[in-house]
């Protein structure tokens, strides 16, 4: 496709949209492929063909064919007409990993969409049948290169369907971006932890030896102590609390990852902070200009993570 | 956006689909292709198939490139030429299957298939009947079936599902084909001409004659041509259909050897009733056009050699309609010049004997030319002669064997003894080739002629008369002129003429499938420049004015266009689901201009609970309302008089404003 048509198709797509996108008419475009070029140079010695040994049935089929070939550009752009996508909440991932988008593509017509493709920078691309009256997500995986925030970007959608003839594409801007993680250094240094509240002014220390009763479950609660006999009532949720000497509560401190360069001091406290999610332990996060009290559990992970991950950038 | 990854091999059944479609569209040029050419087509295929299924490796640059030339120089053989229909044609079947070998990417497959499309049309360079059409668009679909299959990203074979898309467009673009057939501008001549190409097997007269000829022509069923008279037909007696006139005689053969230069129509002093009549001949790739004696009104591009036969001014390779009108009553060469005269009279020396002696008798008996050939024509009817399609062979002398021997024979027999005789007699005279009546179908009121119709008939010159014909087999068997041959010939009605069979239920049906061949031929095969003018003239539109045309062209194809992508949408709309949802609408519309607005964040159960709290008076409705809405939209198979009871509720919710409804 020319740079000039994807320059004009373009012009109207200045930064994130509001979702659901619906490809209406007017955001839709249509070229030829090198195909329907080739196409009409076939229909063309076809048709100098029936002039020439003036044939009636060979101006038929060259006319049929070049009608076909109209009739076939209306399908295609009735493939991508009417199409409603949104993209669904991603999965953060570590720098390194595939970052997955789950584009949500809804058809609210009586007709199949067959063969759409979603492109994104003309580098991953999916292809997807949207059968009629239903809602599919086509998992777009992109490899994430650096941590921060991975938008989506621009993406394409664009189909060929049903003669290959005719290239319908319209361009899409999702609001969705994908949280990247620091890597994980492998191998490093065990912090030199910093333990805090061990006095005993703290009521009611989290531990592992004694019960001491149950409480609403929390994400990120070890399975082990889920009370399942209390759970199984229907009453929801019940975690059994324990307490004992045996709680950690550590501070990750950013000079404690004392490093060569910012990126691994990243990378090392990412480590760490997984590590003390594996114990089991408590912990907070203290970085320039940020801290995070201690804490554990799925979400004080990402919260974490998410403070390295986006370290420096401007968005937060 | 190729959505086969390059270098993939094209999976086995992908290839078994691709040979069906090769072997279609190649099926109709195997009868006229050389035999080895077709044999050479069926090796490669094979070995394409092996390829694909036994995972062998594609053939290297060099050996495809060896390939192509073995292509070439095969066809160059069996043509000796590598240009011309028969010889492209090959070439590009070939070309077509050796593309089986290199089917690695999307391009290649679809390159296939569009060079397929390229043999389709070139099929009808050979036959354009209504089969091979109906054939051919059956092969079309097949071959845009291949297209949708390619545009599809997995690699599944969907045959009938892609078969469905297929029709599906190519039903769609039939209207848009027939306003492009009618519109678009037809020449009156090619934009370079074609090299002919040699014609064979055509059943046709030829421009010679022997014994023998015309009757294996007889056996021929098929059409000569069409007519359409303006008038009433004439009696089939008087449909003499002229072709080429033979003069020169070797003894044996009758040939013609009239120069294909225009004499002139003043010539004929023509009377009595005018016929006018449009013929639409079959390509018997000779110059002549047939017409009745004497044809007066010439068609354009043709002309009236001194032989008074009507030729085009090129070989008919194609189906070509002419009108012509002509006159019943005529005289023509009242004045026969010196050269011409003796001509007419050439005779090879010493054969026959036996005839030179009856001619010096009759010359004795006789001193008149007239009453000489009233004889002979008596002599005709009383002796034993007999009219039959497998006459005895004939001997050196033929005449003689023929009048005085065997004295059975068919037209050619009679037509060439008694020019013969007569030109013994010192009288001018010549055998005229065409054909003689026909069949009349009243199914689309109009005459066959079919190639067994041929008949030889003489004409002699006499003083003050002119050229006048005279057709000595029906002094032999006048039924053959006033009836047809089937009546002549007994024998033949059994053992071929299926046309003209006893059954009358089958005869029918022959005609009337001839009556839509005619039609056929006459309105979709013959839709030239000349039918274009006059049709485009009865709708308004002046067809030498192009942009008259481009602007019917684009209008009609412009608004075409604009019904089918409405039609394209309609299809598409979920039509229940969304009445559904037009309904609510619709009763949220009501229910705001009575001061209760639906607010964007509230779910239809809490519209309806707040408008219950203002409104007892509507709550009930209002709740059955909901509930039917909530079922219908998301419920799993919600019953089906639920729609229509739905939508009768809505229909008669008409709520009021004020907090009482009203009581009289």
């Amino acid at each position: 496709m020319s740079s000039l048509a994807e320059k004009l198709s373009t012009r109207r797509l200045v930064g994130p949209e509001q979702e659901p996108i619906i490809l209406h008419r007017r955001r839709i475009y249509i070229l030829p492929t090198r195909y329907g070029g080739l196409f009409t140079v076939l229909l063309i010695l076809m048709l100098i063909g029936a002039i020439n040994y003036n044939n009636s049935l060979a101006f038929a089929l060259t006319f049929l064919m070049g009608s076909v070939a109209l009739v076939s550009m209306l399908h295609t752009h009735r493939n991508l007409s009417g199409l409603q996508i949104r993209c669904a909440s991603t999965q953060s991932v570590f720098c390194g990993q595939e970052a997955e988008f789950p584009i949500v593509l809804s058809n609210r017509n009586a007709l199949d969409k067959i063969s759409v493709n979603l492109r994104r920078m003309d580098n991953e691309e999916i292809n997807i049948n949207v059968p009629a009256a239903s809602t599919v997500t086509a998992r777009l995986s992109v490899t994430s290169r650096q941590r921060g925030r991975l938008m989506s970007g621009r993406l394409k959608v664009a189909t060929e369907y049903p003669l290959g003839l005719f290239h319908a594409w319209s361009w899409i801007h999702p609001d969705a971006a994908c949280t990247v993680y620091p890597t994980p250094e492998k191998n490093g240094p065990t912090p030199d932890f910093e333990l805090q509240g061990q006095g005993e002014g703290q009521a009611r220390q989290r531990g592992q030896d004694d019960f001491s009763g149950l409480r609403r479950y929390q994400h990120g609660d070890s399975i082990k102590s889920i009370a399942w006999k209390q759970s199984a009532r229907g009453a929801g949720m019940f975690s059994k609390e324990f307490s004992g000497t045996g709680v950690k509560s550590l501070w990750l401190d950013w000079d404690m990852a004392g490093s060569h360069s910012l990126e691994q001091r990243l990378s090392r406290l990412c480590a760490w902070i997984l590590l003390c999610e594996s114990a089991g332990n408590e912990y907070g996060l203290r970085m320039p200009g940020h801290s995070i009290s201690p804490g554990k559990g799925h979400r004080h992970r990402h919260c974490c993570l998410s403070a390295l991950a986006l370290y420096g950038s401007k968005v937060t | 956006m190729s959505t086969q990854a390059i270098g993939e091999k094209i999976n086995a059944p992908r290839m078994r689909w691709l040979l069906l479609c090769e072997a279609a569209v190649v099926l109709p040029h195997v009868q006229h292709m050389h035999i080895g050419i077709s044999l050479l087509c069926l090796l490669i295929a094979a070995w394409g198939y092996l390829i694909t299924v036994r995972k062998w490796s594609y053939p290297n640059m060099w050996i495809r490139l060896a390939l192509v030339i073995i292509a070439c120089v095969s066809v160059a053989y069996s043509y000796s030429t590598l240009v011309g229909r028969d010889a492209g044609v090959a070439l590009l079947v070939l070309m077509l299957t050796l593309k089986l070998l290199e089917l690695k990417t999307h391009r290649d497959v679809i390159l296939f298939v569009f060079l397929g499309y390229f043999l389709v049309v070139t099929s009808f360079l050979f036959s354009q009947s209504i089969a091979m059409a109906v054939y051919m668009l059956l092969a079309s679909i097949g071959l845009t079936s291949t297209l949708v299959m390619l545009s599809r990203h997995d690699q599944g074979l969907h045959v009938f599902s892609n078969l469905r898309v297929a029709s599906t467009l190519v039903l769609q673009a039939i209207p848009l084909m027939l306003i492009l057939f009618v519109l678009f501008p037809r020449l009156p001549s090619p934009l370079w001409f074609m090299p002919e190409d040699k014609k064979s097997g055509v059943t046709g007269l030829s421009d010679n004659m022997s014994p023998g000829d015309i009757s294996s022509l007889i056996q021929s069923d098929a059409v000569a041509f069409r007519v359409k008279f303006e008038q009433q037909a004439p009696p089939l007696s008087q449909l003499y259909w002229r072709g080429p006139v033979l003069s020169y005689f070797d003894g044996r053969t009758w040939y013609n050897r009239s120069l294909p230069v225009p004499g002139s129509t003043e010539s004929i002093q023509h009377s009595g009733d005018k016929t006018t009549y449009t013929i639409t001949l079959e390509p018997h790739h000779k110059r002549w056009l047939f017409a009745l004696d004497m044809p007066v009104e010439l068609p354009a591009e043709s002309f009236i050699n001194p032989d008074y036969t009507l030729l085009a001014n090129k070989d008919i390779s194609q189906l070509k309609q002419y009108t012509v009108g002509s006159y019943n009553r005529y005289q023509i060469d009242l004045e026969l010049q010196y050269m011409q005269r003796q001509y007419s009279l050439l005779l090879p020396e010493t054969l026959n004997p036996r005839t030179r002696d009856w001619a010096d008798q009759l010359r004795q008996q006789f001193s008149d030319n007239n009453q000489r050939i009233q004889h002979v024509l008596a002599q005709l009817r009383q002796q034993d002669f007999s009219y039959t399609l497998n006459p005895p062979l004939l001997g050196r002398n033929s005449v003689d064997d023929f009048l005085f021997n065997t004295r059975s024979g068919f037209c050619e027999h009679y037509a060439g003894s008694f020019v013969y005789l007569m030109r013994l007699l010192d009288i001018p005279a010549r055998v005229v080739l065409g054909y003689q009546g026909g069949e009349y179908n009243e199914l689309g009121d109009y005459l066959i002629v079919r190639q067994s119709d041929a008949h030889a008939w003489a004409e002699v010159w006499l003083a003050n008369k002119g050229w006048i014909r005279i057709d000595p087999t029906a002094a032999v068997a006048p039924e053959r002129v006033e009836t047809g041959i089937d009546s002549a010939l007994p024998e033949r009605a059994s053992s071929g003429g299926l046309s003209r069979s006893s059954s009358p239920l089958l005869r029918n049906l022959i005609l009337y499938w001839d009556s839509i061949n005619y039609r056929w031929d006459r309105w979709v095969l013959g839709y030239d420049a000349g039918k274009q003018r006059s049709f485009l003239q009865r709708l308004g539109i002046n067809s030498d004015n192009w942009q008259d045309i481009a602007i019917a062209i684009m209008v009609t194809l412009g608004s075409m266009v604009l019904v089918i992508s409405l039609w394209l949408n309609l299809q598409n709309r979920q039509r229940h689901k969304d009445s559904i949802a037009r309904l609510y609408q619709q009763y949220c519309q009501r229910l705001a201009r009575i001061g209760l607005q639906r607010q964007p964040h509230e779910g239809p159960t809490d519209f309806a609970r707040r408008v219950s709290q203002k409104r007892q008076d509507l709550s009930q409705e209002v709740e059955l309302i909901t509930r039917f809405y909530i079922q219908l939209r998301y419920g799993r198979n919600p019953p089906e008089q639920l729609f229509s009871q739905f939508k009768q509720r809505i229909r008669h919710f008409k709520p009021r404003s004020g907090r009482r409804p009203i009581i009289a």
